[in-house]
C-alpha cells in the first residue's frame, strides 16, 4: 500500500535559513594571522629548484637582495641568467673566464648606476650553491667573485632553527 | 479621538544575524596575497669578505710591515677521512703518533664527520693561543679535498666560528673565515 501525502509537509512554507558563516570566520582569522607572522616584506630572494638544494646553517644573519651567483647541478647563473654549464669550467684554470667577464661586466653596469643614480655598489654578491657542489668549483666562484668587482661573498643557507 | 494605543508592549525585539560576508570578501582576498608572500624556508647568510681585487697591487707597499707581524695562519682542512687542523709550519696528528697520515680529527665511528670533536680542539686552541698577540686570531682558513661536497663545508663553518656552552650562550671561535686551497 502506498503512503498517504504527508498534510504537514504540504502546508509547510519554505523559511530562507541563513548561512552560518560564525566557524568559517574563525577558522579564516586564524589562518590570516599565522600568515600574518610569516610574512616577508623582502619576498623570496632565491627559487629553489630540483638541481638547486641549499645546504642548512646555524648562522641567523638575514640576506640582503643583491646579485646572486647560482650554483646548480648543471649550470652557473647570474642573477637567473644562465651563463655556462658547469661541464665547461676548466679544471686546470682557477679562474672560470665566462662568469668573470659577465661579473665584470654587471659591475662596471653598477658603478654607472652608483654615478648616475646614485645607486650604491656595494661589492656584494649572493653565492646560491647546491648543496652537493664539489669543493674545487665552489673554490674557482668564489675566486672568480673575488677577482672581479664582487669581492663581498654572502653565503646563502637556509636556517636550521 | 483617542490615540491608538501604543505598540510598545507588543514590540519584539527582532534579531538581526551579524553580517559578516563583507568580512569574508576581505579575508578570502587577503589569505591568497599573504600566502604568496609567504617566507616557509628562513634563508640565512654566511658572510665571506674577501681583499678586494683592485687594492691588492696598489697596496702592496703598505701590506709588508703586516707580514713581520706574527700570523698564526690556523687551517682546517677538510679530506674524505676527516678533518685536518694544521697552519703553515705543520698538522696536528691524531691519536696515533705512529702514522703521520692520520688526521687529526677522524670520522666518527658510523663514517660521518665528528664536528663535535673538531670543535673541542679548537676551543682547546683558542685557550693556548689566547694573548699570544696573533694578528690573525680570531681568522681561520677552511680547506678541503676537491671533491668535498659543499653541505660539509658550511657545517664546518657552522662549527668554527661559534660554539655553545651547556647553558645555550654563544660564544665566538674563529669569526673570520678564509677559503683557501690545498697547496
Amino acid at each position: 500500500m502506498a503512503f498517504a501525502p504527508s498534510r504537514a509537509k504540504k502546508h509547510r512554507t519554505s523559511t530562507s535559513e541563513e548561512l552560518n558563516l560564525t566557524s568559517m570566520m574563525d577558522a579564516m582569522t586564524i589562518i590570516l594571522l599565522f600568515l600574518l607572522k610569516t610574512y616577508s616584506t623582502s619576498g623570496a630572494i632565491i627559487s629553489q629548484s630540483k638541481d638547486l638544494k641549499l645546504p642548512y646553517s646555524l648562522s641567523t644573519q638575514q640576506p640582503h637582495k643583491e646579485l646572486t651567483v647560482s650554483l646548480t647541478q648543471e649550470n652557473i647563473l647570474v642573477s637567473d641568467e644562465r651563463v655556462m654549464a658547469i661541464d665547461q669550467v676548466n679544471r686546470d684554470d682557477a679562474i672560470i673566464s665566462p662568469l668573470f667577464q659577465e661579473l665584470s661586466r654587471r659591475a662596471a653596469e653598477a658603478k654607472q648606476n652608483h654615478i648616475q643614480y646614485a645607486i650604491p655598489f656595494t661589492n656584494e654578491v649572493l653565492v646560491v650553491a647546491d648543496e652537493s657542489v664539489p669543493f674545487h668549483l665552489l673554490y674557482k666562484v668564489i675566486y672568480t667573485c673575488g677577482s672581479s668587482e664582487y669581492n663581498k661573498l654572502r653565503l646563502v643557507t637556509i636556517r636550521e632553527r | 479621538m483617542a490615540f491608538k494605543p501604543s505598540m510598545r508592549s507588543t514590540n519584539r525585539v527582532k534579531e538581526i544575524p551579524l553580517d559578516i560576508r563583507p568580512v569574508m570578501n576581505l579575508m578570502v582576498v587577503l589569505i591568497p596575497i599573504l600566502l604568496y608572500s609567504a617566507e616557509f624556508v628562513k634563508l640565512s647568510i654566511r658572510e665571506l669578505n674577501l681583499p678586494p681585487a683592485s687594492t691588492a697591487n696598489s697596496g702592496g707597499a703598505q701590506e709588508k710591515p703586516q707580514e713581520e707581524a706574527k700570523r698564526l695562519q690556523l687551517t682546517v682542512i677538510v679530506a674524505r677521512e676527516g678533518f685536518y687542523i694544521g697552519n703553515k709550519s705543520g698538522y696536528l696528528t691524531g691519536e696515533t703518533d705512529a702514522d703521520t697520515n692520520e688526521p687529526s680529527v677522524p670520522l666518527d665511528e658510523t663514517g660521518n664527520y665528528d664536528y663535535v670533536a673538531l670543535q673541542e680542539q679548537l676551543k682547546e686552541f683558542k685557550t693556548k693561543i689566547e694573548g699570544q698577540e696573533f694578528v690573525d686570531e680570531n681568522s681561520i682558513i677552511i680547506s678541503a679535498g676537491a671533491n668535498i661536497e659543499y653541505r660539509h663545508i658550511i657545517k664546518t663553518i657552522d662549527f668554527v666560528t661559534m660554539y655553545e656552552n651547556e647553558r645555550g650562550d654563544q660564544f665566538e671561535l674563529f669569526p673570520q673565515v678564509n677559503i683557501g686551497q690545498i697547496i
